[in-house]
């Protein structure tokens, strides 16, 4: 071979991996972020505080006591809020000793807890019947029975953790003819009880379907929520076993958060139901103690379930409902989410036509009118709808109610006092619940006011010994009687007109106590009071409580009959004035030119249109300001600084505009570290049902019930025990050594239960909003407490999984802010939670672009301090930054990459104001968490270990091409010269 | 020499190690102080120490999709379940069709998963305790996950969850099963045992990029754009004068023809937000010049004309006209009813067709095989609602958007045929009631082709 050939042949090809290098460094910053979350790679390094104080504790000596107080936790939260439907003949509880045969798959395969973002491991959580075992003893639970669902190859099928759809939804229950003649041999002897699982699930990305036609071969008209053939056959084999004596009794365990349609539970010889929703880890141990009788059920349900879930007006439009005129708009092709299976982001629409009457708001109001022979409610039978009302639960014992009183206090709230009597043979849990009716004036009339025959407005739950009385005394405030009045006073008012108060035992119980007072035959009507406000209050609520700013509408262009560009669709929102007349009916929507414009463009020109929009409404003066300055402050400065202290804005001047562009790009999971004011970077994670790790593919901590199970122990105490452990989780999360500490949760869900069919009803405490709030309130605070900040999701109106991405929601302002955002308003207000916005749009914004929600309401009103993230905004177009930074939204669940749409505009004196005030409450969040127990520290960038490879590779490669080079010359210079 | 080599090693090492030097910092430096973590976390679960069993298994699954991430997806799973306790999962990417051998085939990926199993009995059934994870480089896991394979009709099966990408989010579950005979003795085996073959899609000639995909143009006009092996689009090519078109998704895209080279760009975002431009060139056209673009396969039925049943044939064009054939052809327009479709004479017709035209259906509804059914009518009821009359007193409703269908509705027309009327309604109509309830009515003004629903 020639001299120097090979120096000529390798030269080439080091030069070319040489540019293959180069080419790649920047590339890859681009999705470093990424990256380093995939890798796990170390991005900085943090140099304590020696004189750090620590201003979060762990409250616990060891984990391993941690852990067991949170297994007995959870037990104690299933075991009363599991809630009792029937019970014949006092069927429970169960004598130790009792023998199960377990029935359905899921007996099994029970749910623990939903799928998706909040799903949880649950592969060690603690079995029905290892419960069932602990309580009733070895040999209760037929062992062939069991081992048969192991190996019947027959097991449900959720939908798809991601990209899922209802199509993918199987029950799958096992045939009756696979029952084998020796199996059923084995059940006399374990025919204490046929106990049978009614288990449907839930997920993220995925409602529940109904009437899907491709189902109805699986299921009971495409309908997941109704038994399906083999349930049905299932229950006439055991009706018949139980005739023939080889079954004593049929106990039921409804195991799910979305309500199964009850229109079989008056049949089959069913003796007993239990609701016990999804169990968490260690709930089984709960069911198993009500069942046994070790505890007395004191759950009281916070849906109502029905005999047909289509009765309810919600079901009219419920779901993703498709543009008519998409393809004139190209819908299909907007590029906006590339998440496999996910929906285009401006496709569909929902309706929420039925105004404020969702849940028991509809039931009973439709119920008084019908019974008053007002709304024109016509042939409507409330006993052909519900099954169990809102507030339901039975006990072991009865409770009965004496001297209810109620008293207005100086202060403008009341006070509704009464004795409750345990006059059963056994101590139990009762909760006393207080309902108000406010007046349904002719103003309401006029300005379609609309008013709930009955609202929960107040609740309390004590342990009550056999033949003992207690008394209890419950504070009603009363902001929380107040209507939101969208048409005239545009405001809170708070009517003149009589007020009824009362104690029921469900929501229907109150509302027959109030139909006693005012003079019909049901109910008690000691157990009801009236109350007459003189004056026509729209001054007192009209102005924030917590900030002083004034209250007004923020949502008339969600309300398509207030749009402006609605092109002349309008629809009729459900009123009492006229019940049939208004029903609402499947809307069929089509965009208007103005609807592109105003948010569903989804072209770049449209876009900065709308951030030019914006600017000029929201930000017409802005001034540029002091970005990058000199300063000493550092974060570790601002752990104890209140919100509004004026340090903030030193502080922020201090970063320059990339470093704050990055901190609000980057945010799944995690935020950035800011090295130029000492800020370090956190992790964050999934809810609800405790911290919930997995999906990003760690481990989770303890997986509690669904969130409406929690919410149905009405126990505030349990659920401010169960906030605080929580917190505790993340305190234990992080190992030592990690450059970033677990800081944030996306979680608890504050949606509601708008239908039965929401994939995510296990993340959403119930159907009513108030009840939300509530609990809600006393969980974020109690996590708060323990140094983490608090997402609540899904701000707002996501209340439904199909079409998420984008859904245009119309609704008006009163069903808005009176159902919708109350579950969130005092975990904000009063207990310094953030939130997570929503996927959809409000109209046609997007939530986290609607000025009116991420500022008017979260700042304004309530008060927010710290950030507001997105949900999962990776690639996500439409949660355009430009616009999102201008309404209010801080921090983005996602990554820049490829849409980064803040860079350049370092000039535009609007983006940087808002850029800043993002800057300041993602760092307020950090500086106000746990993460700052490590003082003022110093925080190094680190390049990652990728990083530093490629540099190496690069230098390896340059080496190699400038040695090549060299002797490729040298060489032919020798050849030369040869 | 030696020494300028060095020095130039030197020199280069200097400048990469000063590129490598990590961190700045920004603020003072303090000194150092213990961890103020309040405490420490469990070790994770796949950490536990296999234990030895006599046994050994191997169960076998596969994931297969559909679409444009078939190809990353699509997997064949070998789980050994080793006598030292150890579990290795392997996976076999079958849809980039790669069967050469296993240790340096890119598509065959050892260790994808691993851990540790047991036999264990819980909650009292024998079964197989599978501790699976995803090992990261730095040795920490991912994607752990506890899973119980039980005995099912003789097999150990159970589902498992596969990360899209380790340590995130997007999952997909295949079922495994087996016994404990060993099917595959090594990888190569199981390689050879699921190896797939790519066949190309049949073609007259081919679209080619420099960056990875392929457009087949078909004799039939059909363009199939792949990018891999994964079909991403669907389109159309023709000839013209101009010489060849293209059209993807139905949106006509820009050819340049060159000296008998015919070349277009194909954009598509593979799914990371940024997208990626094919130029996709077709050196020689001379095939697609040679071939006419069969015009679309017409729909077919057979109608009566007097007591003669002919065949009938409907072409539809893409600018609302087409022809329509029964014992002579027809120019037509046509306008779509959701599936079905209306026409009428395209002009003044003569002849044969003058006197036909006027007695055979108007309205057909079209089903996917290409066959067509006469109906009486087709209207469009609230824009999402197609209401097929099937009879001259049967009706279908069909919510085209959702392929959401339901038959067993009457009806009866007017004189004028201004107005229908809905007779009855199907015993069971479950979810359409509310479908239903959009309508508006159960009366409906007809104009043309569409149904107003009569306050």
């Amino acid at each position: 071979m020639k001299k120097g050939l090979i120096w000529k042949i390798l030269t080439p090809i080091f030069a070319v991996l040489l540019v293959v290098c180069i080419v790649a460094i920047p590339v890859t910053q681009g999705f470093a972020s990424v990256i380093n979350v995939a890798l796990k790679a170390q991005t900085q390094k943090i140099v304590s505080d020696p004189d750090a104080k620590i201003y979060y504790w762990t409250a616990w000596d060891t984990e391993e006591e941690l852990v067991a107080h949170e297994a007995e936790l959870c037990r104690q939260i299933e075991g009363e809020g599991a809630a009792l439907l029937i019970n014949r003949d006092n069927t429970l509880p169960l004598a130790k000793g009792t023998k199960f045969t377990p029935f359905s798959q899921s007996s099994f395969n029970l749910i623990y807890g939903g799928t998706g973002s909040g799903s949880m491991a649950a592969d060690d959580a603690v079995s029905l019947r290892t419960a069932l075992i602990e309580s009733f003893g070895e040999d209760t639970v037929n062992p062939e029975q069991w081992k048969f669902y192991a190996s019947a190859g027959y097991k449900r099928v959720n939908a798809d953790t991601t990209g899922g759809n209802q199509g993918q939804y199987r029950i799958n229950e096992v045939p009756w003819e696979k029952y084998t003649d020796a199996l059923k041999k084995t059940w006399a002897s374990y025919g204490d009880v046929a106990l049978v699982v009614l288990s449907r699930s839930g997920g993220e990305g995925a409602d529940l379907p109904s009437g899907l036609e491709e189902l109805k071969e699986y299921m009971t008209d495409g309908d997941y929520l109704r038994l399906c053939k083999e349930e049905i056959d299932m229950f006439e084999n055991l009706e018949q076993l139980k005739k023939d004596g080889t079954f004593k009794k049929i106990v039921v365990l409804l195991n799910s958060s979305n309500a199964l349609q009850l229109d079989f539970v008056d049949k089959y010889g069913i003796d007993a139901v239990l609701w016990i929703g999804d169990v968490g880890m260690t709930g089984t141990r709960g069911v198993a103690d009500i069942l046994c009788g070790d505890v007395n059920p004191s759950g009281r349900i916070v849906d109502t379930f029905m005999k047909d879930n289509h009765s309810a007006p919600a079901m009219e439009n419920f779901g993703a409902y498709r543009w008519t005129n998409g393809a004139d708009y190209e819908v299909e092709s907007a590029q906006n989410n590339t998440d496999p299976g996910i929906a285009k982001c401006n496709r569909d629409y929902v309706v929420y036509q039925e105004g404020i009457y969702v849940g028991y708001r509809y039931f009973e109001t439709r119920y008084e009118d019908s019974v008053l022979g007002q709304g024109n409610s016509g042939d409507w039978n409330y006993d052909d709808c519900v099954a169990f009302p809102f507030g339901y639960g039975l006990s072991y014992t009865d409770f009965e109610y004496s001297n209810f009183k109620l008293t207005p206090n100086a202060d403008g709230s009341f006070t509704a006092e009464v004795d409750v009597k345990n006059v059963g043979s056994v101590d139990g849990k009762h909760t006393v619940q207080i309902y108000f009716q406010s007046p349904y004036t002719e103003y309401d009339k006029q300005n379609l006011v609309e008013k709930a025959s009955v609202e929960i407005c107040g609740f309390d739950k004590k342990m009550i010994a056999a033949g003992a009385t207690e008394h209890f005394e419950i504070n009603i405030d009363r902001a929380d009687l107040t209507s939101y009045d969208a048409n005239n006073a545009k405001t809170y008012i708070f009517e003149d007109g009589d007020y009824y108060f009362t104690v029921g035992k469900n929501a229907h119980d109150a509302v027959q106590n109030i139909l006693a007072a005012k003079g019909q035959n049901v109910g008690n009507a000691a157990l009801a009071q009236k109350w007459t406000n003189d004056t026509f209050d729209k001054t007192t609520y009209a102005v924030s409580a917590k900030t002083g700013k004034p209250i007004t509408n923020l949502f008339d262009e969600a309300d398509l009959n207030k749009y402006s560009g609605n092109g002349g669709q309008t629809y009729t929102y459900l009123s009492r004035q006229d019940w049939q007349g208004t029903y609402p009916t499947t809307q069929s929507l089509h965009i208007t030119d103005e609807m592109w414009a105003d948010g569903l463009t989804h072209d770049e020109s449209g876009h900065i249109a709308i951030m030019e929009k914006m600017i000029e409404k929201y930000y017409p003066n802005a001034a540029m300001p002091t970005v990058g300055a000199a300063g000493t402050l550092k974060a570790g400065d601002m752990a104890e600084a209140s919100y509004d202290d004026p340090r903030w804005a030193e502080l922020i001047s201090q970063m320059p505009y990339t470093e704050m562009t990055t901190l609000i790009y980057n945010g799944f999971h995690f935020t950035e570290a800011a090295p130029t004011i000492g800020l370090p970077g956190t992790l964050d994670e999934n809810g609800p049902q405790g911290f919930t790790a997995s999906l990003m593919g760690g481990a989770s901590a303890m997986a509690y019930t669904s969130e409406d199970v929690m919410a149905a122990t009405f126990n505030r105490e349990l659920i401010e025990d169960m906030g605080s452990c929580i917190g505790e989780d993340f305190l234990h999360a992080t190992p030592e050594g990690a450059d970033k500490v677990y800081a944030g949760l996306y979680g608890p869900g504050g949606n509601i239960h708008r239908t039965p069919y929401s994939g995510r009803n296990f993340e959403y405490y119930g159907e009513d909003g108030w009840l939300s709030g509530e609990v809600a309130k006393v969980e974020v605070n109690a996590i708060r407490n323990k140094g983490v900040y608090v997402f609540m999701k899904h701000f707002a109106l996501n209340d439904q999984e199909e079409g998420r991405y984008g859904v245009s929601t119309w609704s008006n302002e009163q069903a808005i802010r009176e159902l919708y955002l109350e579950p969130f308003e005092k975990a904000i207000s009063e207990s310094k939670g953030n939130v997570m916005s929503s996927f959809n749009r409000l109209g046609v914004t997007w939530s986290g672009a609607h000025y009116g929600l991420m500022t008017g309401i979260l700042r304004d009103e309530w008060g927010m301090e710290g950030a507001a993230i997105t949900d999962c905004s990776v690639y996500a177009k439409y949660m355009d930054y430009r616009y999102g930074v201008l309404a209010g939204q801080d921090l983005w669940d996602g990554y820049g990459m490829g849409m980064s749409t803040l860079d350049g505009l370092e000039g535009n004196a609007a983006i940087v104001t808002a850029v800043q005030e993002r800057a300041k409450n993602i760092a307020y969040n950090v500086t106000h968490s746990h993460a700052m127990n490590i003082g003022n520290a110093e925080i190094i960038s680190v390049t990652p270990w990728w990083q530093m490879a490629l540099y190496g590779v690069t230098a390896f490669f340059g080496v190699l091409t400038v040695l090549g080079a060299v002797m490729w010359v040298l060489s032919a210079k020798k050849n030369k010269k040869n | 020499m030696k020494k300028a080599l060095a020095l130039i090693l030197a020199l280069t090492l200097v400048f990469a190690l000063a590129a490598c030097s990590g961190g700045n910092s920004n603020t003072p430096a303090k000194s150092d102080t213990p961890s103020s973590t309040p405490a420490q976390n469990d070790t994770p679960a796949n950490n536990d120490a296999p234990a030895a069993e006599s046994k050994s298994y191997q169960l076998t699954g596969t994931y297969e999709e559909e679409g444009a991430n078939a190809s990353m997806l699509n997997a064949a799973f070998l789980l050994n379940l080793n006598a030292d306790g150890t579990a290795v999962a392997d996976r076999y990417k079958f849809g980039q069709y790669d069967a050469s051998d296993a240790a340096t085939n890119p598509t065959y990926e050892a260790s994808f998963l691993s851990g540790t199993w047991k036999e264990v009995e819980k909650d009292g059934v024998a079964c197989l305790q599978i501790k699976l994870a995803y090992v990261n480089e730095d040795g920490t896991t991912s994607n752990d996950q506890t899973a119980y394979a039980y005995d099912v009709a003789g097999e150990y099966s159970f589902d498992l969850t596969f990360p899209v990408v380790p340590g995130m989010s997007y999952s997909r579950v295949a079922t495994l099963s087996g016994g404990e005979t060993k099917t595959y003795a090594d990888a190569n085996a199981f390689i050879q045992a699921y190896k797939k073959e790519f066949t190309a899609p049949e073609h007259i000639a081919e679209f080619t990029s420099e960056n990875g995909a392929t457009a087949y143009a078909q004799e039939d006009g059909t363009l199939l754009i792949f990018v891999g092996y994964d079909q991403v689009a669907e389109g159309k090519w023709n000839v013209d004068e101009s010489g060849v078109t293209v059209s993807v998704a139905g949106e006509k895209v820009d050819v340049t023809n060159e000296n008998g080279a015919a070349s277009f760009t194909f954009s598509r975002d593979p799914g990371n937000g940024e997208t990626v431009d094919y130029v996709l060139t077709c050196a020689d056209t001379s095939a697609l010049g040679s071939v006419e673009v069969a015009a679309d396969a017409p729909y077919t039925t057979t109608v009566a004309l007097g007591d003669q049943q002919f065949p009938a044939e409907l072409t539809l064009g893409e600018d609302g006209k087409g022809t329509f054939k029964a014992a002579v052809e027809m120019a037509i327009t046509y306008e779509k009813v959701g599936n079905a479709v209306v026409i009428a004479a395209d002009g003044e017709l003569e002849g044969y067709a003058a006197q036909i035209f006027p007695n055979v259906p108007h309205a057909y509804l079209l089903n996917a095989d290409k066959s067509m059914l006469a109906l009486k009518g087709a209207y469009i009821a609230g824009d999402m609602m197609a209401m097929y009359l099937t009879s001259d007193t049967d009706m279908t409703c069909d919510v085209f958007a959702y392929g959401f269908a339901k038959d067993g509705f009457t009806y009866s027309l007017n004189e004028d045929a201004t107005e229908l009327t809905v007779t009855g309604k199907p015993a069971e109509m479950g979810a359409f009631e509310q479908v239903w309830a959009g309508a508006g009515a159960d009366v409906f003004t007809l104009d043309g082709v569409v149904a107003t629903a009569k306050a």
